[in-house]
């Protein structure tokens, strides 16, 4: 058992810093303070890992990747989140369109659509849930009828991630309702421009996520992602890759959550109380508990198992630790905490209530304990 | 070398299990007022005693990390031995720098003294500890024997080899866990400076043991609740029951990645090691005794009689949780560490 860091890694990490560092200092918005700042940001970002060979480094390098393990991916992440560093706009492109076309994809699609992910020139979104189909997405009813030359889509889709910036939509769409849900779903690369996309304002104000309604939509045949009623298997892909990289990632949201609040009772001159030293214990066991958990998930990963529930074991832990940290944020503050016309409490809580979320997207928490149960502790199915 | 478990630790994983096979019902037959037995005791501290002791100290060389899937799988039985405490001890006195090859070739069990008083926290140690004499009582000592060897910690942070001159015996939570107060006097065989550091390893241990126990006690809940029906299906098919047992596991895992870190933090000599062992140590008490808890609650009205198990592994982490001081107590000492201020 070893958790030391091997020397390639230890020299990627600080030629990544070197960089992150250079290129944070050039941001379009030093200190963002709206959804639309940090999205102008993350469009830059995306440019500069593109021009300098950052973006997709663990992508295959016959597909414009390095080839490097997503132990270096996630050392990327988290030297980009140390210094509040961007997410690159194509995050979604990147991890969920890119893989899943390299892998379901034929030849055509490949070259049509993976350098464009890198480079940001298409943004992707991912146009699974529907309002009728959340934690049971196989049921969903977006339908796709086949036309001359290729397909009329009608439909709705909802928590669109991205939706707005989107040129291009992983899409599930329903083409044979006389079959098992399972079998008659069809994954279509979809042209977003006839999508009608508006936004979901979140219970913080931002707008991440959208609606999407879809009338006569065209999708054409180059378009089609592997074989008609066999979308269920790639639509599971994309989610393995979505939980492979949260694996990987979370840590470094839990740190820097972490770390503000040390700051704080730092501040509130609280750090000799005794119940505040007790829960920052107990918070900082946690967020180490997720960091070296990762750690260890990504080396039985790389040894080649395949990623398994520990995902939703990660998944759950990061979820409830950032959110018990946010919410302790602003308790501790009493009063001042609440008031969000000051800027530092203000961030707290848009922070706090963001982070409301993270028990629901990509999977809620009772999906995840219901998968943890059935695979790892042998219980019947419960739904 | 990555962090997964090497070729060694899953032989040892295999040797735990077979050993500790049988460990309930020991464990059932001792608190019936039977006797510890012997074995697996007796080849425990023969092959296993100096499973993560340095070969220049008379051990195998192992790895703390070794000793702690070793533990960790050993106790998911319960199993009634002092095995568990004596390589505890061992770690404590070893990670002080105290010499040990003596103990470990006559096979003499060690234990291990750290609470001195009611409410104490980790580390408020006062016992008196010279080079000349040690003095005063430790308390809640598993094992402890009249002129039997314990390693105890004391004021200025020091640590000590010493004759357990008298034993007050107590009766413990833990049928086979047998506390006693055990009194020092006279001059130590042997002292050291460093005790926090030292303590820590071998609170580790204790805190492996606890979390196996939990591990053991969440495998019978889960078994039950996939043979137990109610309304005509087994009780794990309710999300309720379902549920509950995956957030045990969620936390049992989070603990084993804690503890495993800190071991290893300790094996490289990291600096950030007693920090990690706080953490691991707290988390790894506080988890145990919630999952047991749970454990228990699956079983439902069966679960609450003496002749059903789930109270024995309850038993056991409460003792151990209370014999490493509390994971309040660690959480705090990491708390106070982070905010860096004190």
């Amino acid at each position: 058992m070893d958790f030391a860091e091997s020397t390639e890694q230890r020299e990627f990490r600080l030629k990544a810093r070197a960089w992150i560092a250079r290129n944070v200092a050039d941001l379009p918005h030093r200190n963002p303070t709206s959804q639309q700042e940090r999205e102008v940001n993350s469009r830059w970002w995306q440019e500069r890992m593109f021009a300098d060979g950052w973006a997709g480094m663990s992508w295959p390098v016959e597909f414009g990747g390095k080839g490097v393990t997503p132990a270096e991916d996630s050392i990327f992440n988290a030297e980009s989140a140390l210094v509040d560093a961007p997410l690159p706009i194509n995050l979604v492109g990147m991890n969920l369109a890119g893989p899943t076309i390299m892998v379901h994809g034929n030849d055509r699609q490949k070259k049509r659509y993976l350098n464009n992910i890198l480079s940001g020139q298409e943004v992707w979104c991912q146009g699974f849930s529907e309002p009728g189909s959340g934690s049971d997405l196989a049921s969903l009813s977006t339908k796709a009828e086949k036309i001359e030359g290729g397909w009329r889509v009608n439909g709705q889709k909802v928590w669109t991630s991205s939706g707005h910036l989107a040129q291009k939509c992983m899409l599930l769409t329903r083409t044979n309702p006389e079959v098992p849900k399972h079998k008659g779903i069809t994954y279509l690369l979809a042209d977003t421009k006839d999508f009608d996309i508006r936004p979901l304002v979140m219970v913080n104000r931002d707008a991440e996520f959208n609606e999407m309604f879809i009338s006569d939509a065209f999708v054409s045949d180059d378009d089609l992602l592997g074989t008609p009623g066999e979308g269920w298997r790639y639509a599971l892909s994309t989610l393995s890759f979505e939980r492979g990289t949260i694996g990987y990632n979370l840590q470094v949201w839990a740190r820097r959550a972490m770390d503000k609040l040390v700051r704080i009772t730092q501040e509130l001159g609280l750090y000799n109380d005794v119940a505040v030293q007790e829960q920052l214990g107990r918070f900082e066991a946690e967020v180490e508990a997720i960091r070296i958990t990762g750690i260890r998930t990504m080396a039985s990963v790389s040894q080649g198992e395949a990623p398994g529930p520990e995902s939703s074991i990660l998944k759950i832990l990061w979820a409830r630790t950032v959110q018990q940290i946010n919410r302790y944020s602003i308790e501790l503050r009493t009063a001042a905490g609440v008031l969000v016309d000051d800027e530092q409490a203000g961030d707290v809580v848009h922070h706090y209530l963001r982070s409301r979320g993270h028990s629901i997207e990509g999977g809620s928490d009772e999906i995840m304990k219901s998968i943890i149960a059935e695979r790892v502790l042998g219980m019947p199915k419960s739904r | 070398m990555p962090a997964t478990l090497t070729e060694t630790q899953m032989e040892l994983v295999r040797i735990a299990l077979s050993m500790s096979t049988g460990g309930v019902k020991r464990q059932r037959e001792v608190l019936e007022g039977g006797q510890i037995p012997t074995e697996p005791t007796t080849t425990l501290v023969r092959d296993f005693g100096g499973l993560a002791v340095p070969e220049s100290m008379g051990g195998a060389g192992g790895e703390l990390t070794d000793l702690l899937v070793f533990v960790e799988t050993l106790s998911q039985t319960i199993e009634p031995t002092p095995f568990f405490v004596h390589t505890a001890a061992t770690q404590a006195a070893q990670g002080a720098g105290l010499d040990v090859r003596n103990l470990l070739a006559s096979g003499e069990l060690l234990t291990l003294g750290l609470m001195e008083r009611a409410g104490q926290r980790w580390g408020e140690w006062q016992l008196p500890i010279d080079e000349s004499s040690v003095s005063g009582t430790k308390i809640g000592v598993p094992f402890a024997r009249q002129g039997g060897t314990i390693v105890i910690t004391g004021a200025k942070n020091r640590i000590a080899l010493a004759e357990i001159k008298s034993v007050t015996p107590h009766v413990g939570i833990d049928p086979s866990m047998q506390l006693g107060d055990a009194q020092v006097a006279g001059k130590p065989l042997e002292v050291a400076g460093e005790a926090g550091g030292a303590a820590l390893r071998g609170a580790l241990v204790l805190a492996a043991t606890a979390l196996g126990t939990a591990r053991g006690a969440l495998r019978m809940a889960a078994e039950y609740a996939t043979t137990r029906r109610q309304f005509g299906q087994p009780i794990g098919s309710f999300q309720g029951i379902a549920h509950m047992l995956s957030d045990c596991f969620v936390d049992l895992e989070a603990a084993w990645s804690l503890l495993l870190f800190a071991g290893w933090s300790f094996g490289v000599g990291d600096e950030g090691a007693s920090r990690a062992a706080h953490g691991a140590i707290g988390k790894a008490g506080s988890t145990a005794i919630h999952v047991t808890e749970r454990a228990l609650q699956v079983h439902g009205g069966i679960g609450v009689t003496w002749e059903a198990d789930p109270h024995l592994y309850i038993r056991r982490v409460l003792t151990l949780n209370a014999l490493v001081g509390g994971s309040n107590s660690h959480f705090r000492d990491l708390g106070a560490a982070i905010s860096g201020l004190t």
